[in-house]
């Protein structure tokens, strides 16, 4: 009589071995079959994710905060560019005698980073609402190299609006400007992109004499510019 | 031997996971891959603090609506205000504002103003020698204009100005400041002429003084 442990196994005894060590194996999960939904929620941890697998696109957008990044790790590569534009006047400017005031347009920019002097026009459109870093300048030499007689006073504006409509003064100052002397205006100006008329707010420059003569800026030497940057939201 | 088939199949189908119930301890480190993130999976409770860098963010990404607001005040003058005669230092009076981001008055005294933050700051005091009833300082009046850190017991100059106010003439200073973490928060103005007599400044809405306070960035 053959013992029992020397009889060939039966089929069903072989396929049941298998199957047992498939299931001993461990979970045989198909590849690409977990979702959500499998994952108890806060379980994907930092060690879980591959290097770089958080995209921009995976971040809700504007979700983060300032407290997400390093300190001190924002630098000048990452901010885009701000409202800036150094706009000057190149067209020969008559101010009238005795303190009659003169529009000081602008016809060109030597960097304009967000459209504020638009073709055709000669004031500035400040293009979102904040506070501005203004610097008005205006050097008072004239035509051939002329300049006013001393004792001449002369006064500078800052406005924002327009001429004709809805109007303000934002700055101004006057003092000598006889022989050739300039006279600057610095201020921080806030501007709101509601005011005023377009999409945001318009400034435009006034300037004046007190001598008893018109006096013509020489545009040749750009005698007048405007210098605007944004320096940061006013609330 | 049926019975036998059908556990064979059953274990290599595999895939009979219970819903939620895959931990962080299943996962191969690092296996996690961006398409296994759904959109906007990530708010900033999820990222560790502190932990981005410049180099995480997009070049030119972060733009003005980003910012946050910065300390800066446009501060000024607006009552009648004396200066006396023979070059006597009187303290300017702010109690005005066109804009304040930060509470940067003193709330108890209109002499001061408050650097809340250390920092670098771009400051500009201006003044306009235009007195009441539209007088104006003599020939070859000389005034000193000043903004100082501190109080006037204890002080330290920021920035300092002389020259001709006679005839209307106006003053200013720009100046970017240094604010330290262990320098007083508090930032004053000084005026003073050398007239021998007194000088009534006309305040209301000309507002002949202001001072300018923009906070710029970090010291280090």
């Amino acid at each position: 009589m053959k013992s029992r442990l020397g009889r060939r196994p039966s089929p069903a005894l072989i396929v049941a071995i298998v199957a047992l060590v498939v299931a001993l194996g461990g979970t045989a999960i198909a590849a690409n079959t977990i979702r959500s939904g499998d994952i108890v929620n806060g379980q994907v941890k930092t060690a879980d994710l591959a290097d770089g697998a958080v995209n921009s696109v995976k971040v809700q957008r504007g979700a983060l905060e300032g407290k997400d990044l390093h300190m001190r790790s924002v630098g000048t590569a990452e901010q885009a560019p701000v409202p800036a534009i150094d706009a000057y006047m190149s067209t020969d400017d008559l101010v009238p005698a005795n303190n009659q005031v003169a529009l000081g347009g602008f016809d060109g920019a030597t960097f304009d980073t967000a459209h504020m002097l638009r073709a055709g026009s000669i004031f500035l459109t400040t293009p979102i609402s904040g506070i501005y870093r203004a610097t008005l300048h205006v050097d008072w030499v004239g035509q051939g190299s002329t300049t006013l007689p001393a004792g001449t006073q002369c006064t500078i504006q800052l406005w924002k609006g327009h001429p004709r409509a809805d109007t303000s003064q934002i700055a101004a100052t006057k003092g000598d400007c006889s022989a050739g002397k300039a006279i600057e205006l610095n201020r921080s100006i806030a501007m709101t992109a509601t005011q005023g008329l377009h999409r945001g707010t318009t400034l435009y420059v006034l300037i004046s004499q007190n001598s008893g003569s018109d006096f013509t800026l020489d545009g040749a030497s750009h005698p007048l510019y405007l210098d605007l940057t944004w320096v940061g939201p006013s609330s | 031997m049926v019975v036998a088939v059908v556990a064979l199949v059953v274990a290599l189908g595999g895939t009979a996971i219970a819903a939620n119930t895959i931990r962080s301890g299943d996962i191969v480190n690092g296996q996690v891959k961006t398409a296994d993130l759904a959109d906007g999976a990530v708010d900033s409770a999820k990222v560790k603090d502190r932990s981005l860098e410049g180099n995480d963010l997009h070049r030119g990404s972060v733009g003005t609506a980003e910012q946050a607001v910065v300390p800066a005040i446009d501060a000024s003058m607006s009552p009648d205000f004396v200066v006396h005669g023979n070059n006597q230092a009187t303290l300017a009076v702010f109690d005005g504002w066109s804009f304040n981001t930060a509470n940067m008055r003193d709330p108890h005294n209109a002499n001061f103003l408050i650097a809340p933050v250390p920092g670098i700051y771009h400051a500009t005091f201006h003044v306009d020698w235009a007195g009441y009833n539209g007088t104006d300082l003599p020939a070859g009046t000389h005034c000193t204009i000043q903004l100082l850190r501190g109080t006037p017991g204890d002080y330290h100059v920021l920035a300092s100005a002389t020259g001709d106010c006679s005839g209307g003439q106006p003053m200013e200073v720009n100046r970017a400041i240094k604010m330290g973490p262990a320098d007083p928060k508090t930032i004053f103005a000084l005026v003073s002429q050398s007239s021998g007599s007194d000088f009534n400044f006309a305040g209301g809405p000309s507002h002949p003084m202001y001072a300018d306070l923009s906070w710029v960035g970090p010291l280090s």
